[in-house]
């Protein structure tokens, strides 16, 4: 098969290399002059920007997009995996169609989830008012609260998180299961000595997926953190939407640093390079 | 069954710690309810705002926070606002698309990568991460600036095609990277074989190693077409000549004006459709998997 | 296996349907606008009259504006920014003269006397501005408050943006909302220190703003959720466009199965002395490719009639005399609705007379490079992130 097909992943370096590493070179020129939006023509050297890197709303964003990043990714695991599990352990003959009706609302459009999952942490809205009809006075108070955009983050990106662990249980040869009790193991010491350590594939994936889009956004924390509540995404947004491309592109130039030094991490932990999903 | 036996009483019951184990039945009756109020509280945090958006699209009141009486009236409305329709019928080409042609391209790339020498394969891999993980708002930028670069030979090159264009750039990985363990996992005689039966490479590439990887690219296809049905900011910074889609349209209309409850109607709508062509496509495929075994 | 070709089949053809339908390319007039910002039906007469096709698309802020244009991916032919924005694009070289003699519905004393006045001041910074754009909507941000907190529209209505930003002065509870855009938070907190909302943001400004903004923490940095949250009883006060509260209030009195009356609206709005005066205006950039036919399209608004029904859609009041002495006439209606819209209009944007200083109310903003808007989002930041 080899001699045939090497042609058909050339198109996909050159794809890559003009859509992928050209814009990432511009940025990171961008990052080190001083110029009005994508015109060069008045591009001065400077090095002012990274003065920007260090100021404490900065450094604070990046903080928080760090915790709250982690914070989501941690329980997402958890619910997750349990969530994983249960359907894999389930009765249904079709499991499938079970996993894919559970991520269902991740197909209709993200910002008005957002938009719909703010207006029930206000304390009136369409639900508490048709309650209230009915003579039951119950209501939330927590939009713009930590906690909100952690509970915003984890209903907007828990769905990858099932789907991945989901997919690594489904591969775990049955026969392995049967040997484990075979030869003695309790159903728990089963799951943590056979399972567990066969699906963390699944969860190593299934983390990037949640983490990343967690750590870089900024839809979410600007709905449900009510403004409040700054992330690195924010930031970024903000200098792009001031037409600060300069300053923009450097923290967007760092945050793919990061992002690459991960994934190189994740490589050296799995060798072919093939973790996610 | 035990009790029955003569002289019960007399001997000492064993209980499950004298077998070297220890017992668990309580920790287990409260995990199991632990886990079930994970699940249910998971299932409710992704349903509760599909369920509100589907009130507020039957709530004849424009405002959000009352319920007036059950309308359809914004159901209705969804095909006399010019602009929104534009948008949806924008959204829909654009995804099938570029999910059609993601899945096309991801594939034989995915077939060629699996080829290729380790070190080579590790490099095309680091690459194929870089639009999966880059923040949204960059891979926008990104592109556009690679796109403005044609610009003087295609004055009308940004709207479908650069919005095609860049949908099929961030979905292409996921579609590579779906295909590819399921190469790994092919036998490689399976292709030897059928070149020794006379078939010509490409003509077995599509009827023996296509069938074999048909779940990863399903699987890829579906990623592909979440992701780019949904996408919002890439789409914002690639588009161009009022070409504009569903994302776009929501976020703007947000801006000085409250959102029309159509929308709500629409993605109510969209819901439904996509819940009926789950529940066919498996019946179909549990009818022609009733076929197969008879 | 039949039939799933044949659907597959059906499914082809459909798509194929479908990607003809949306890339029939016709010739189209391109306009830059903000969301919900236009009556489509008058657009749609518009495309009738003229036979062409008029394709909208959006952006919610100025600055979006400006890059969408700089950006060259698209040749716009017409766009709506606000003053400031309209005197950057002119000194970025992006703009093109309007040729008045193109416009038939135009004459000199068309505008009401705000807007004449509002040009007058805007000249006097940037003498260009009367011949770069025609004026779409105008208007200016206030204070609007929840009247059911009891003590707050008294005190808002005496002491204004001393109230806003001292809790003290408050009633205990009110929850305050700023709006989340960093100039216009800096405009307010100059306000608040009697200073302009151009000074220029040097250190001294910088730390005085931020001081002011750290006064109060604001329960909420919002945009169009502001007015929704005020409407919904979940915040008692913000600073937003006077705009945003007459959607809301339109909204009410429009309302299909409970329309109200404008005495019955549960928040108002207060106008201070010191605002942000703002005008949104139609401009012609230097690459549009249909420049008569954007000329076309402004005269066509200039049409008092249609501005008339533009203005029954936007919110906002018309930049026009006659559209708005239209508006006023509404009051001797039967409709209810015209009754209590003349009513609006004609409090929230009354005539001037003579105890006025100038003809309408407010500052307008003027154009900050982008290192002081740099500055100033950060200065938010900090304050956010305190």
């Amino acid at each position: 098969m080899n001699k045939y097909f090497k042609k058909l992943a050339i198109p996909y370096f050159v794809w890559l290399y003009v859509l992928a590493i050209i814009p990432f070179v511009i940025m990171a020129i961008l990052s080190f002059v001083n110029n009005e939006g994508l015109n060069f023509s008045k591009a001065i050297f400077t090095l002012d920007n990274f003065g920007y890197l260090t100021t404490s709303s900065t450094v604070i964003a990046f903080m928080n997009s760090l915790f709250y990043a982690v914070i989501a990714t941690l329980t997402c695991i958890v619910i997750g995996y349990m969530v994983a599990y249960a359907i894999f352990r389930s009765h249904f003959k079709n499991k499938f169609l079970v996993m894919t009706i559970l991520i269902l609302p991740m197909w209709s459009n993200m910002l008005l989830r957002i938009e719909a999952l703010k207006n029930i942490m206000e304390p009136h809205n369409i639900i508490t008012d048709i309650l209230s009809k009915l003579g039951i006075h119950v209501s939330l108070d927590i939009a713009g609260t930590p906690l909100a955009v952690i509970i915003g983050l984890i209903s907007t990106y828990i769905p990858f998180m099932i789907l991945s662990i989901y997919t690594a249980l489904e591969k775990i040869d049955y026969s392995l299961e049967e040997a484990a009790l075979d030869l003695g193991l309790t159903e728990t010491k089963k799951f943590w000595k056979v399972i567990f350590p066969l699906s963390t594939k699944g969860i190593v994936s299934g983390s990037i997926m949640v983490f990343l889009p967690c750590m870089s956004g900024f839809a979410i924390p600007e709905i449900l953190g009510q403004g409040n509540i700054l992330l690195i995404g924010n930031v970024i947004d903000q200098h792009f939407r001031n037409m600060n491309y300069n300053l923009g592109s450097l923290l967007a130039v760092v945050i793919l640093i990061i992002i690459l030094g991960a994934i190189f991490l994740v490589s050296k932990f799995d060798k072919e390079g093939e973790t996610l999903l | 069954m035990i009790k029955q036996y003569p002289g019960y009483e007399q001997y000492e019951v064993a209980n499950i710690e004298d077998y070297g184990y220890k017992e668990h039945r309580l920790t287990k009756k409260i995990f199991k309810v632990f886990r079930a109020i994970v699940i249910i509280f998971a299932v409710f945090l992704m349903y509760i705002p599909i369920f509100t958006i589907f009130l507020q699209s039957i709530n004849s009141s424009t405002i959000t926070s009352e319920f007036g009486q059950i309308t359809f009236k914004w159901y209705a409305n969804i095909f006399d606002k010019g602009s929104l329709l534009t948008a949806i019928r924008n959204t829909v080409f654009i995804s099938i698309w570029a999910t059609l042609i993601s899945t096309v391209l991801g594939t034989l790339f995915a077939i060629g990568i699996s080829t290729l020498e380790r070190k080579a394969k590790r490099h095309i891999m680091l690459l194929n991460n870089i639009p999966l993980l880059n923040a949204d708002i960059v891979s926008g930028i990104g592109l556009m600036l690679i796109f403005s670069s044609l610009i003087h030979i295609f004055p009308y090159f940004f709207g479908w095609r650069t919005m095609l264009l860049a949908h099929i750039f961030f979905t292409l990985p996921y579609v590579v990277l779906s295909v590819l363990p399921k190469l790994r996992e092919l036998d490689p005689n399976l292709f030897e074989a059928s070149l020794d039966l006379g078939v010509k490479p490409y003509p077995s590439l599509y009827k023996v190693i296509i069938p074999a990887i048909k779940a990863g690219i399903f699987s890829g296809m579906i990623l592909a077409f979440t992701m780019s049905f949904d996408d919002f900011v890439i789409s914002y910074y690639t588009t161009g000549n009022g070409f504009d889609n569903l994302s776009i349209w929501i976020y703007s209309s947000m801006g000085r004006k409250s959102l029309s409850p159509s929308v709500y109607a629409f993605s109510t709508l969209v819901t439904i459709l996509f819940f009926i062509l789950l529940i066919i496509t498996n019946l179909l495929r549990g009818r022609k998997q009733h076929h197969e075994n008879h | 296996m039949k039939t799933t070709k044949i659907l597959i089949g059906i499914c082809f053809a459909l798509l194929l349907a479908l990607s003809l339908v949306t890339l029939r390319q016709k010739e189209a007039l391109l306009i830059l606008n903000w969301g919900e910002y236009i009556n489509d039906e008058v657009v749609e007469r518009f495309e009738k009259e003229y036979n062409i096709n008029v394709v909208i698309s959006l952006a919610d802020s100025n600055e979006l504006f400006y890059s969408k244009i700089k950006s060259g991916t698209t040749a716009y032919d017409l766009v709506i920014p606000s003053e400031y924005m309209v005197q950057r694009m002119f000194e970025s070289g992006m703009l093109q003269h309007i040729q008045k003699e193109k416009l038939s519905n135009y004459h000199e004393d068309m505008f009401l006397p705000g807007v004449n006045g509002f040009i007058e001041s805007m000249s006097a910074v940037f003498p260009e501005y009367a011949d770069y754009q025609i004026p779409y909507f105008w208007g200016t941000f206030g204070l609007m408050y929840n009247k059911r907190k009891t003590g707050l529209e008294e005190i808002i209505k005496e002491k204004g943006w001393e109230a806003f930003f001292n809790e003290a002065e408050l009633p205990t509870g009110t929850e305050v909302g700023m709006y989340n855009v960093p100039r216009f938070a800096y405009a307010a907190a100059m306000f608040y220190n009697h200073l302009s909302p151009n000074a220029i943001p040097n250190e001294e400004n910088i730390a005085i703003a931020q001081r002011t903004l750290s006064m109060r923490k604001f329960n909420e940095w919002g945009t169009d959720t502001l007015k929704k949250n005020i409407q919904k009883r979940d915040l008692d006060l913000a600073f937003v466009y006077i705009g945003d509260f007459l959607d809301m209030l339109y909204q009410e009195i429009n309302d299909e199965v409970n329309p109200k009356d404008i005495s019955d609206i549960a928040y108002d709005i207060y106008i201070p002395d010191e605002t942000i005066a703002f005008m949104d205006s139609f401009v012609i950039p230097k690459n549009a490719r249909h420049v008569d036919l954007a000329h076309a399209f402004i005269n066509f608004f200039l049409d008092p009639q249609n501005a008339y029904e533009n203005a029954s859609v936007v919110g906002y009041c018309t930049p026009l005399v006659e559209s708005y002495n239209m508006i006023l006439a509404g009051k001797n209606s039967d409709d209810k609705y015209l009754q209590n819209w003349a009513l609006a209009i004609e409090k929230y944007y009354p005539l001037p007379d003579e105890t006025w200083e100038k003809p309408y109310k407010g500052t307008p903003l003027t154009n900050f490079d982008v290192n002081s808007l740099t500055k100033i989002t950060n200065m938010v930041n900090n304050v956010k992130t305190r």
